[in-house]
């Protein structure tokens, strides 16, 4: 886990924890400080409401309507997303005697939210163009384009021939503006539906991987697969946007 | 790269595929040691052992520490000698970094005030306090 020497910048072990006002349920993206510490926290609060604590259940609703709102876009129209969050919320207050601590209460919230939207999302279709439910990439796919990297002539077969342009360098950290922030937002939207639920709670909402498996009913290595093909592309269309010509490189 | 007392001392061949390395200046100091032409072919059978095209990848189970060690080392080895790999890399956590402000972009609305109100309706229902279960002794 030591950073790279040479590249001046901790490469490993990576946290996401840059922002530290991270949208969502104020758990950072770190998968070793995942729900164990949270759990004595969900267990108290569950026990407040199912005492009935009126403010602790205002509280729940609305430190998370956000971030189950931005969940619930991912399978139904704005409009109908506001009902499938409310219809969440219903299911939780009816539901709480069956939540058992096994995952944190967060998790639990969003995999009823994922329920009833996927439900939800059946009887919307007509609203929604059918491509959008169609997965593009079944087959295998490469993270970056094949002619990034020399043939089996090469110099260094496998290798760049062209170094990846850093717009991550960029003055003030363009990347990070309003600009770099719409460019990813739109290429998140048209990911393929399972690539974009997993970026959107991995890297939106900065869940830890196994919540997300959890609340998603994937496998570690499905959830690995979907994360890193949905991320892959959403740099593609980063870079396209941010990188005027890349220079060449020195491999070739 | 400044100051001749280079000359005598071995050059960072391990950044020798740099792009702001100056190679011509490193060669005609390797013209004449054995030792740093040695360390180069060295370098060489490295790159040769673990392709940019491999690792880009391996990446995102890079930075979510969910490799074995063997590969962490290839990969940390392969970095060592690769700027192209690095940039990636650091591209990579920009791209997790920019999405990770979209949350916030959005813009963040309480739900209005009937659905406040119909949802606390529902809570006192469904769990009031005599239909609650006891607290838990562990609290």
């Amino acid at each position: 886990m030591a950073p790279i020497a040479s590249s001046g910048r901790a490469v490993a072990g990576w946290t996401g924890g840059d922002d530290p006002d991270h949208a969502g349920f104020g758990t950072a993206p770190d998968v070793r400080e995942a729900s164990s510490p949270n759990a004595r926290g969900d267990a108290l609060l569950v026990d407040r409401l199912k005492q009935g604590d009126e403010a602790a259940f205002l509280g729940l609703v609305e430190g998370h309507s956000n971030s189950l709102r931005r969940i619930a876009r991912l399978y139904v129209q704005d409009a109908v997303a506001e009902e499938v969050v409310q219809e969440t919320w219903i299911a939780v207050i009816r539901g709480l005697d069956r939540f058992e601590g096994r995952a944190s209460l967060r998790t639990w919230v969003v995999g009823i939210l994922i329920n009833i939207a996927r439900n939800r999302r059946l009887h919307e279709q007509r609203q929604i163009p059918f491509s959008a439910f169609v997965d593009p990439a079944a087959g295998p796919e490469s993270a970056v384009s094949a002619d990034r990297f020399q043939g089996p002539d090469g110099r260094f077969p496998g290798g760049w021939i062209s170094f990846p342009e850093r717009w991550d360098e960029q003055p003030e950290a363009r990347y990070l503006s309003g600009e770099g922030v719409e460019v990813a937002h739109r290429a998140i939207a048209a990911l393929p539906p399972a690539q974009r639920e997993v970026v959107t709670l991995r890297d939106v909402e900065g869940w830890p991987s196994e919540d997300v498996s959890e609340a998603l009913g994937i496998t570690p290595g499905n959830q690995r697969v979907l994360l890193h093909r949905g991320r892959s592309r959403v740099r593609g269309t980063l870079e396209r946007a941010m990188v005027g010509t890349i220079r060449e490189g020195v491999l070739s | 790269m400044n100051g001749n007392h280079e000359l005598v001392m071995h050059p960072d061949l391990e950044s020798y595929y740099d792009g702001a390395t100056d190679r011509a200046r490193i060669d005609q100091h390797m013209a004449d040691c054995l030792e740093c032409q040695a360390w180069l072919a060295d370098i060489h059978e490295r790159i040769g052992r673990f392709a940019c095209v491999e690792f880009v990848e391996l990446v995102t189970d890079y930075l979510d520490d969910s490799i074995d060690e063997t590969t962490r080392e290839k990969i940390e080895d392969h970095l060592r000698l690769c700027e192209g790999c690095r940039n990636y890399v650091g591209e990579v956590q920009a791209t997790i970094a920019t999405i990770g402000r979209i949350g916030k972009a959005l813009t963040p609305s309480e739900p209005p005030e009937p659905v406040r109100a119909a949802l606390i309706a529902a809570f006192r229902l469904w769990r009031r306090p005599s239909a609650g279960e006891p607290p838990r002794a562990d609290g």
